[in-house]
Parts: structure tokens; C-alpha cells; sequence
């Protein structure tokens, strides 16, 4: 016997070290693959939020909002729901790449079947409408999401630009009443008002408006629409063929509609 | 009857304890893997583990660490990690690719508990290793000239931690790539472009160095 095997097998028994149960193996196998798998799922509730979020971005109403279309953009990225997915993505490739076979496979291609797997599960999340309902059920339980991450809050909650988010509190003939992300009331007439199709005004739902302020907390709106939209509200059921839908037609129309009446209003200005 | 049955019974015990002797003589000629299944039974066996590997892995860790009479100790951390783990040994891997893994982690735990790389080329260069890196750089027609050995050792001794100890897995202890990507935890493709960068850095010292060979 050498002197190191001598000295090592000396160590072992003087020690007491005995070799780590195989269960501590696996269980730390095992630990690293459910956690890689819940961090995708997260991802995937991540992208189901985004894809939800850029569906209902208002992007016929992008020249009403901002300068260009990369301004509107960059203004209604979601990038709370961004930041979350990529970092996601990124712990999910650091996990699969510290796995027992993890290391045989680049760094590139481990994010970037991450990143496909987490959209793939995103877009059958939001599919079966988690997307919608993550947002919704944050934007009611949390007050800082509602007001630094969702995107909506910040482009149209801007009085000074005739635009406002709030809650409608009463509705009158011509009239509504609703508190506004700020604690404000106003008075909203929508007598010239367009409306999505199949839509009515009803107290506690949750609204954005565009029109001209005509008065201390008062404004006449030209566009009012539901602050979240579900991706079949329209109140067409074919949803794979939205031009061919006669909704979505008058939905256009009344787009040009209010574009051409906020024309008017700036060059009168 | 009774004196047939005594026999047998002493005829087994003997066959029981003849087979037990061979097995644990014959500890020389069992595989590797056959020894950690055998050493987890019983730790004796472990000895056979460290005479076949206690001369490969020291000048391993000597040639990646510059360490002197230390690397018996790293080697000795390296043997008890080694026993310690035996059950996370997975059988998919060459058993002598997940040993040098220790030793190559054990070497790298060693530099950040002194924090700095050991100065001072204590590099063994065998004839073997020798040959492959003259014929690699086509110095083969000097390597019978004394100064060829220590111009290596200075040379790889300049270079980056990681190139060296690439070079020392593919040139010195003659290790394949899939080898060298199970020891070192990268992909074959790195492995094989990380082989690359580093000859290209040993020509280049070997250049800038003006070394005569």
C-alpha cells in the first residue's frame, strides 16, 4: 500500500467518512429538473401576459398617442412581462446547463430552446385566456402593478391629452360618471362617442376614454372603450377570420372615425 | 448422512471465503466501475481506486497548478471527495473522466483558497507528452535537445490557465475530446475550439519568446 492510499483510507476511517447517500443525488437531480420546469411554466405565464397585453394595445390608435409607431412602441412594451420572461428564460438555461448532461450542449442553443419552449407554453396559456387573467387578477389585487407595470395605466391616463383611464361610478342618458387613476371624478358625455360592438356602459366597469376636456372635470369623449379587452369580446365568435367579420369592419370605421375627428381637433388648435 | 452434510457445509464455507480472497486480490483486474460498486460494499476496495489513479492524477494536478509537495494534499482532498461521492458517479461516464473532474474542481478550490495562481513551473514532462507536443508543433526534429523540455514547460507556463490545462489534457495525459468535455463540463465544440486558441497561443509565444529550439 502507497502512502497516500495508506494516508486517504486512514482519513476515512479515522473520519468516519462515508461516501453521500444516493438519494442526495437524486434528490438534488430531481430538484434541478422541477425547478428548471416551474421556471418555464413561469415564463410561459410571462409570454401569455405579454401576448395578451400587445393584443389589446390599441395599435390603431398609435397616431392619437405618440409621434410614430416606434414611439407608441416603445411607450407600450410590457416590459415588466418582458424583463420577467427573459430573466426566466435565463435561470431555466442556467439550471438545464448545471444538469448531470447539461454541459454537452451550447450555452446559445439551451437559452434558446428555453425560450421556445416558455412561447410555446405562453401561447397555449394564453389560448385558454391565463394571460387575461393573470393581468386582470393583478391589475384588481395590486396597486403598484396597476400603476408602474401596466402599460395601459400610462399611456392613457394622461388628462392633459384628453385621454383618461377610471371606473365608471353612475351612467346617465348622454352621461357618465367615472373616477379616474388618480382619484378624480369626471363627467364624461359620449353623445359623439364610439363604442366597440356589443359594448354598453355599465357602473364599476373600467374604461379608457379619449376625447376634448370642455370643462373643469368635464369631457366630451369620441372614443370609449373597455380598459381590458378579451380576445373574444369583439362579439364576433370567428375569431380566426376577424377581416371577413362584419364587426371588425365597424370597428375600422370607427377608427378612421375618431382619428379624423382628433385631426380636426389639433389643427383647430 | 450427518458426515456428508458436515463436508458440504465445509466445502461451501471454504468455496465462500477462496471466492471472497480472489475477489479482493483480484481487485487489479476489475474495471473501474465494477471497483466503486465493490468499494460502496466495502471501502478496502477503494485502495485498488488510488494505486490506479494516484500516479496519473498527481502529475495531472502538478501540471495544471504548479503546485510542489502540496498536490499530495490536493490529491489526498481529491481520494476523499472521490469516496464521498461514489454514489453520484453515473455509470454513463467514463469513471476516469469524472475522477480527473474532481481532481480539475479540487485544483481550482485550491487557487481560490490561496486566491492567486502558484508562480514557478514545476511541470513533469514524460517522453510521451514530450513527443506530442514536439510533434504537434513541429519541433520533432529537436526533441532530443535538453533545453526543448524546459522551453515547453516556460512556454506553458506563460499561457492562460485555461489554454494550458487544455493542452495538458490533450497532449499530456492524452485524453480524446468527448474526455476532455466530461472533465472540463464543456461542449465538444468548445472543447475543440478552445483546443485550437490554445495552439494558436502556444505558437505565438513560442514566437514572441524567440525561444531557440
Amino acid at each position: 500500500m502507497t502512502n497516500i492510499s495508506e494516508e486517504v483510507l486512514n482519513r476515512i476511517k479515522e473520519n468516519h467518512i462515508k461516501p453521500r447517500g444516493r438519494w442526495e443525488f437524486l434528490l438534488k437531480k430531481y430538484f434541478v429538473w422541477a425547478l428548471s420546469i416551474l421556471f418555464v411554466v413561469v415564463g410561459g405565464l410571462a409570454t401569455s401576459v405579454v401576448i395578451h397585453l400587445l393584443n389589446t394595445n390599441d395599435w390603431d390608435l398609435y397616431r392619437n398617442v405618440s409621434d410614430s409607431f416606434w414611439t407608441f412602441l416603445l411607450l407600450t412594451l410590457p416590459y415588466f412581462w418582458i424583463l420577467l420572461f427573459i430573466i426566466f428564460a435565463f435561470v431555466v438555461s442556467y439550471n438545464i446547463r448545471h444538469t448531470n448532461k447539461g454541459y454537452n450542449y451550447p450555452l446559445s442553443v439551451i437559452i434558446i430552446i428555453s425560450i421556445t419552449a416558455s412561447i410555446a407554453l405562453g401561447g397555449a396559456f394564453y389560448n385558454f385566456g391565463f394571460g387575461h387573467k393573470l393581468d386582470r387578477t393583478l391589475t384588481a389585487a395590486t396597486g403598484p402593478y396597476n400603476r408602474v407595470f401596466c402599460h395601459n395605466t400610462v399611456v392613457w391616463q394622461r388628462p392633459a391629452a384628453g385621454m383618461i383611464v377610471g371606473e365608471i361610478v353612475g351612467v346617465e342618458k348622454q352621461v357618465c360618471y367615472l373616477i379616474d387613476m388618480d382619484g378624480n371624478q369626471w363627467e364624461v358625455s359620449f353623445d359623439r362617442a364610439n363604442f366597440p360592438p356589443s359594448y354598453s356602459l355599465m357602473p364599476g366597469d373600467r374604461v379608457k376614454v379619449m376625447g376634448e376636456i370642455v370643462g373643469p372635470g368635464r369631457i366630451r369623449a369620441f372614443e370609449i372603450r373597455p380598459f381590458e379587452i378579451k380576445p373574444t369580446e369583439c362579439g364576433c365568435k370567428q375569431k380566426d377570420v376577424k377581416d371577413s367579420c362584419g364587426c371588425e369592419r365597424e370597428r375600422k370605421i370607427n377608427q378612421r372615425r375618431i382619428i379624423d375627428q382628433m385631426d380636426i381637433l389639433s389643427f383647430n388648435y | 448422512m450427518g458426515c456428508f452434510i458436515f463436508w458440504k457445509k465445509i466445502i461451501e464455507l471454504s468455496y465462500y471465503w477462496l471466492y471472497t480472497i480472489y475477489m479482493f486480490e483480484d481487485g487489479e483486474h476489475k474495471t473501474d466501475e465494477e471497483l466503486v460498486t465493490l468499494t460502496l460494499e466495502n471501502q478496502n476496495y477503494f485502495v485498488y481506486i488510488i494505486q490506479r489513479y494516484e500516479g496519473k492524477l498527481l502529475s495531472y494536478i502538478r501540471r495544471i497548478s504548479n503546485l510542489g509537495e502540496e498536490a499530495e494534499d490536493v490529491l489526498q482532498e481529491v481520494f476523499i471527495k472521490v469516496y464521498q461521492n461514489l454514489n453520484g458517479f453515473d455509470p454513463k461516464l467514463k469513471f476516469s473522466s469524472w475522477i480527473y473532474r474532481i481532481a480539475h474542481n479540487q485544483v481550482i478550490s485550491n487557487y481560490r483558497k490561496i486566491k492567486a495562481r502558484p508562480q514557478g513551473s514545476v511541470l513533469d514532462l514524460e517522453e510521451g507528452g514530450l513527443e506530442n507536443i514536439a510533434d504537434e508543433f513541429d519541433l520533432i526534429g529537436q526533441i532530443e535537445q535538453a533545453s526543448l523540455r524546459e522551453n515547453i514547460f516556460k512556454i506553458l507556463d506563460k499561457m492562460d490557465q485555461k489554454y494550458k490545462e487544455i493542452l495538458v489534457l490533450k497532449f499530456l495525459e492524452e485524453k480524446d475530446y468527448k474526455e476532455i468535455s466530461d472533465i472540463l463540463k464543456k461542449p465538444m465544440g468548445t472543447v475543440a475550439s478552445m483546443i485550437s486558441r490554445a495552439k494558436k497561443q502556444f505558437q505565438e509565444e513560442l514566437e514572441k519568446a524567440n525561444i531557440k529550439l
